[in-house]
């Protein structure tokens, strides 16, 4: 029962937060309640149970569940620490409800069940109101999901070996497009509320999106997994380049923190292809610096940038280090753990690795300045996010455990 | 029967893609779900054909209260579109008769068509009411290449008639073709 | 002792950390106080540690997730190199007054720093290596972010190249463990990401690096604890990878060519310093001609060679803790601290050289030119530093008496511990012989003199006398006040040719893409197209993606 209620209740939570608008506490707490019950229902979610209570068969895989919980650590972190002007119970509501999508994408039986939820997520972020065109913000999602709806439908055919690398395109674009990775970028304001923007699908949904894709990938994508994993390093290499260098030099401070994303998404995309356990480690590990490190940074930073307050303290420069995934931060393991993967398999690729990583360095200075003189909560957060990434960065061990590996 | 399921279902899809108003998207999404459910019974999942036509049909009911008024079908400059419908269709009959096998080949030209002409048309669409009329209908296809049993379907369903239910805002500037 | 014991040396620092930065509220005084109790407190574990066992210890706590395990491994050159990073660092951090933020993010490099060389295997060393490299960064730019730093890529790329070897080595042998890789694993590729790591980890390069601008920053507080721990640090790596092929390099001419480029830093560095119109200039070449001494000796492949080398960084380590202590005006402190690193006999710098040397003439061959070419070096370095004395100062900063007097007390030092070389390398010998074949009968037969391949040095029978003619010298001599002015000199000679280098790299330094052709590639556009979230773009990316797939 425990992934039904994983589902469920986060659902439900989302739920309470919307319709209890009117009296904010009960809002807050019915929520929360809510949300710290579904956690649970996660963490009891066994990776060799599976629950058919519903008519279908839900399981959690090991990788997708320490995701979701990572996720909801973040979620924790936020709505205990929220940035300056975020309402709690807005931060729960569309939290929980990302959070109950992510669950029931991650528990899903099929691929094809995972994009039903996929799209009602999508639908759902696009109700809300942001500062974009509506049509715009449906848009490169929308497309993934028909990527990704193209990709089932062909796998459910036969044919010859060019139908299964067209599969490889569609789940590989779809994947790109879901998530707002180049060349599929989604359309930016850095004016527009965070749960509305393009980042939940680069630093909350796509975690767990990726890693139900790759792993249902493996079946439909037999006799061409070359050709997955490779079109996999393609992208995440043309995503770290370009996006550590438009970190860098891209005239928008809010605009740089999107292309960090992205950049980080090309290691994950690369360690995601380089299909070996070191490889997937280091995909899982961006993960979760993404999820614990700089998705709550770049909230925590968002009133600066409101403000195009940027200081030069010693604390700039220590997130900036976290941000460049420097040791010792969360971000280093993984390179490491991508630099044996790829040595493993293709020395030349290291090496091209190896150079790529000295990319981060510029934008993330520019970024660690971004975040400001952080004073009180905000403080308190920018310090649990950095000794987060300093524990996982020395002794990641518990959280590849987590994941199964 | 599965030809037959299949043709209609492009049809629906290509009102989808030819129309620019509540009457044509509805009417659209309704021979959409005719299609798909056609499909599926074929398949002899007689249960989860019932669901998605209701789901499908639940869909076109409430995109037909909300959206521009009339039929919208064809509108000057719809040109492009028309060859679009056209040639997505030749070109899915020729991979679906010639170039594929497994399953129906009124599934899998089906499965194609509707997928491309919908997908076409989320790119190319920028009036609020088009998007979740084609995501609608892509979610009516998710289900019928996905489904597996009742609960699949049910999903489906729920979440075409979910996303029809779901307001939008108004258009904030003229349609582009 | 415990095992577990081996993780004071690097958990100490950290708690004195932990303590400056909850002093914060308090003042500075409490956070340097707390910063200096943790820098002695690591040097102070690591020698109880080896003064209890004297021999190799060992800890292993486990997997830590990413391929390695917490491996610590305190032997006989870990605790010379802790030694040696320790002591200036230590003495740094009690002697200068530094803000509460400086003192907290300088012990934790200090304890990463302990951590890269309790290291058991490479990939936790590059940990180590890398975070003390990003605090170092960090320090520099909470000191004076304004003043010209070494870019953070400069110091990270060795730590990323230790790693890479790292993993190789995991992956071609099944280890990284420092005491369990096969010897035939030590590929000239791998030892070449080593050798990487190790110069450019200490900025040990002939052209003016980082490793010497950072000298000409308005204050010297962190430059000065930057050089004193990754210094040693850097070349700590040449010596484990010494252990790793059982005493040798993979290929000999990989110690040709090191020791080469040890000459060639130190007679870069002593071109300079001959040049220089300061003499705050000219001091921040004499670590930098110190470490191409010293990777000159370790490289030749010999016992007393890599003794030499460890003499020198010795000596380095005291020169790079008296320089920042030193006043602007002329004085004897600095006339002591420039003597003592110029090598003015019969001081510490002046022995390591002299047995690099002498080793380098006794392997023969090509290493004889290094030896040459080392020599003639050296005399560059000896009237560098004659012509500094009358040198403008070249910087306005204020050191009070006392630590004028702790520098001179430093350099002397390092000028009157010469005749203890032998008794140094009867302490050493334990240490070397875990890294490399000692030559028969020893390193040191006795406290007073070296063995070398060809002969016996009585260090104490020469340089002794020299240190009692040095003492008489100075107690006969009148020291009285400054008469004459500090004035700009010509350079001692000029190198043809390095003119026209330095307007070459100008010019390239200045390219630019003329204005015509800019329209071709711009950036803001690019990004216009690539972040509209355009359709006709994505399909078009679709398109090259199915061909490159399926072609």
């Amino acid at each position: 029962m425990e992934p039904e209620l994983a589902v469920a209740l986060p659902a439900v939570g989302a739920a309470c937060a919307t319709a209890f608008k009117p009296r904010p506490r009960l809002a807050f707490a019915s929520a929360a309640a809510l949300g710290v019950a579904g956690v649970v229902a996660v963490i009891l979610s066994r990776a060799d149970l599976t629950s058919d209570q519903l008519g279908i068969p839900l399981t959690l895989s090991p990788a997708s569940r320490a995701i979701l919980l990572a996720a909801a650590a973040a979620l924790a972190i936020l709505v205990a620490l929220p940035p300056p002007r975020a309402d709690r119970s807005n931060l729960l509501r569309w939290g929980l409800g990302g959070l109950a999508g992510m669950t029931a994408m991650a528990a899903a039986p099929s691929l094809g069940l995972g994009v039903i939820v996929l799209l009602l997520l999508l639908v759902l972020q696009a109700s809300g109101t942001g500062h974009r065109v509506y049509a715009n913000r449906f848009r490169a999602p929308a497309l993934a999901v028909v990527l990704l709806a193209l990709a089932i439908a062909l796998a459910a055919m036969q044919g010859p070996s060019l139908l299964t690398r067209l599969i490889v395109v569609c789940l590989v674009a779809g994947l790109a497009a879901a998530l707002g990775v180049l060349p599929y970028m989604h359309e930016f304001d850095p004016d527009e509320p965070t749960a509305v923007s393009p980042i939940p699908w680069l630093a909350f949904v796509g975690p767990v999106l990726a890693v139900v894709v790759v792993g249902r990938a493996e079946a439909m994508v037999e006799g061409a997994e070359d050709a997955f994993g490779a079109l996999l390093i393609g992208l995440g290499l043309m995503n770290i380049v370009v996006a550590t260098l438009a970190t860098w030099r891209t005239s928008s401070d809010a605009a740089a923190w999107r292309y960090s994303f992205i950049a980080d998404w090309g290691l994950a995309l690369c360690g995601l292809g380089l299909v070996v356990p070191d490889g997937v480690g280091a995909a899982l590990l961006v993960f979760y610096s993404i999820l614990l490190g700089r998705l709550p940074l770049y909230l925590w930073s968002r009133q600066s940038l409101r403000e195009k307050a940027t200081t030069e303290r010693p604390i700039n420069f220590i997130v900036a280090a976290a941000l460049a995934g420097s040791a010792p931060f969360a971000g280093f393991p993984a390179r490491i753990l991508l630099l044996r993967a790829a040595t493993s398999l293709y020395w030349p690729l290291a090496l091209v690795l190896a150079l790529s990583f000295l990319l981060w360095l510029p934008g993330s200075l520019r970024l660690g300045r971004t975040i400001g003189a952080p004073t009180g909560r905000q403080l308190i957060g920018v310090a649990v996010a950095l000794a987060l990434s300093v524990a996982f960065g020395l002794f990641p061990r518990p959280l590849l455990g987590l994941a199964g590996l | 029967m599965s030809d037959v399921a299949a043709f209609t279902a492009w049809l629906g899809a290509a009102t989808i893609v030819l129309a620019d108003s509540r009457r044509g998207l509805a009417a659209g999404l309704a021979i959409l779900a005719v299609g798909a459910a056609g499909i599926v019974w074929s398949q002899g999942e007689q249960g989860g054909a019932i669901v998605l036509l209701a789901g499908g049909v639940l869909a076109s009911a409430l995109r037909f209260t909300s959206g521009p008024d009339g039929w919208g079908l064809m509108q000057p400059g719809s040109t492009p579109r028309l060859l679009f419908v056209v040639i997505v269709a030749v070109v899915a009959l020729w991979v679906a008769l010639a170039a594929t096998s497994g399953g129906s080949a009124g599934f899998r030209f089906a499965a194609l068509t509707t997928l491309v002409l919908l997908g076409g048309r989320l790119l190319e669409a920028a009036d609020p009411v088009v998007m979740p009329t084609a995501v609608a209908g892509v979610a009516l296809v998710l289900g019928m290449v996905s489904g597996d049993g009742i609960v699949p379907y049910a999903v489906a369903a729920l979440v075409t008639a979910g996303v029809s239910a779901m307001p939008v805002p108004a258009a904030r500037r003229p349609r582009g073709t | 002792m415990p095992p577990i014991a081996l993780l004071a040396p690097i958990v100490l620092p950290v708690a004195a950390a932990a303590v400056a930065a909850a002093s914060s509220r308090l003042g500075d005084q409490i956070a340097r106080i707390a910063a200096a109790s943790g820098a002695w407190a690591s040097l102070g574990a690591v020698a109880v540690l080896w003064i209890a066992v004297r021999s190799t210890q060992e800890l292993s706590v486990g997997p830590l997730g990413f391929g390695v395990g917490l491996d610590l491994r305190l032997d006989g050159i870990a605790v010379v190199f802790g030694v040696i990073a320790l002591v200036p660092a230590a003495l740094l951090l009690t002697l200068q007054e530094r803000g509460w933020q400086e003192s907290t993010v300088a012990l934790l490099a200090i304890a990463a720093v302990v951590l890269a060389i309790e290291s058991g295997n490479m990939i936790l060393t590059a940990v180590g290596g890398c975070t003390a490299a990003t605090l170092a960064v960090v320090q520099f730019d909470i000191e004076d972010v304004r003043a010209a730093r070494p870019s953070w890529a400069s110091v990270i790329i060795p730590w990323i190249a230790l790693a890479w070897a790292g993993v190789t080595l995991q992956i071609e042998s099944g280890t990284a463990v420092y005491a369990a890789v096969p010897v035939s694993a030590l590929t000239t590729q791998i030892f070449g990401l080593v050798a990487i790591a190790a110069l450019l980890g200490a900025g040990i390069v002939p052209w003016r690096g980082w490793a010497v601008g950072m000298w000409m920053r308005p204050s010297l507080r962190v430059a000065s604890v930057t050089a004193a721990t990754l210094l040693p640090l850097s070349l700590y790596l040449l010596v484990r990878a010494y252990e790793l092929g059982n005493g040798l390099f993979p290929q000999s001419w990989l110690n040709l060519v090191l020791a080469a480029w040890g000459v060639l830093v130190a007679l870069g560095s002593a071109i300079r310093a001959q040049a220089a119109p300061s003499r705050a200039e000219y001091m921040a070449e004499t670590v930098q001609g110190l470490a191409g001494f010293a990777l000159m000796s370790i490289a030749i492949g010999t016992a007393v060679g890599l003794f030499a080398g460890l003499i020198l960084l010795g000596s380095a380590a005291l020169v790079t803790a008296a320089l920042p202590l030193l006043p602007d005006r002329r004085g004897p402190a600095a006339l002591l601290v420039a003597a003592a690193a110029a090598g003015i006999p019969p001081g510490l710098a002046f022995g390591g050289r002299v047995l690099g040397l002498a080793d380098a003439f006794e392997t023969g061959n090509a290493f004889g030119l290094v030896a040459v070419a080392g020599a003639a070096t050296w005399l560059v370095v000896a009237a560098a530093a004659a012509r500094s004395v009358g040198l403008p100062a070249g910087r306005r900063r204020q050191a009070s008496d006392a630590l004028a007097l702790v520098a001179a007390v430093l350099g002397v030092m390092v000028l009157a511990s010469g005749p203890a070389v032998a008794a140094l390398a009867s302490l050493a010998t334990d240490a070397i012989a875990g890294v490399m074949a000692l030559p028969i009968g020893g390193l040191a037969a006795d406290p007073f003199s070296i063995i070398t391949v060809s002969t016996r040095l009585p260090a104490a029978a020469l340089f002794g006398p020299l240190l009692l003619l040095g003492a008489a010298a100075v107690a006969l001599s009148k020291p009285g006040p400054t008469t004459t002015a500090a004035q700009s000199r010509a350079p001692l000679f000029t190198v043809p040719g390095i003119a026209v280098l330095t307007a070459m790299r100008e010019r390239l330094r200045s390219l630019k893409v003329p204005q015509q052709y800019r329209s071709l590639f711009d950036p803001a556009a690019m990004e216009a197209v690539a972040a509209g979230g355009r359709p006709v773009l994505w399909l078009a990316s679709l398109v090259a993606l199915a061909v490159a797939v399926t072609r």
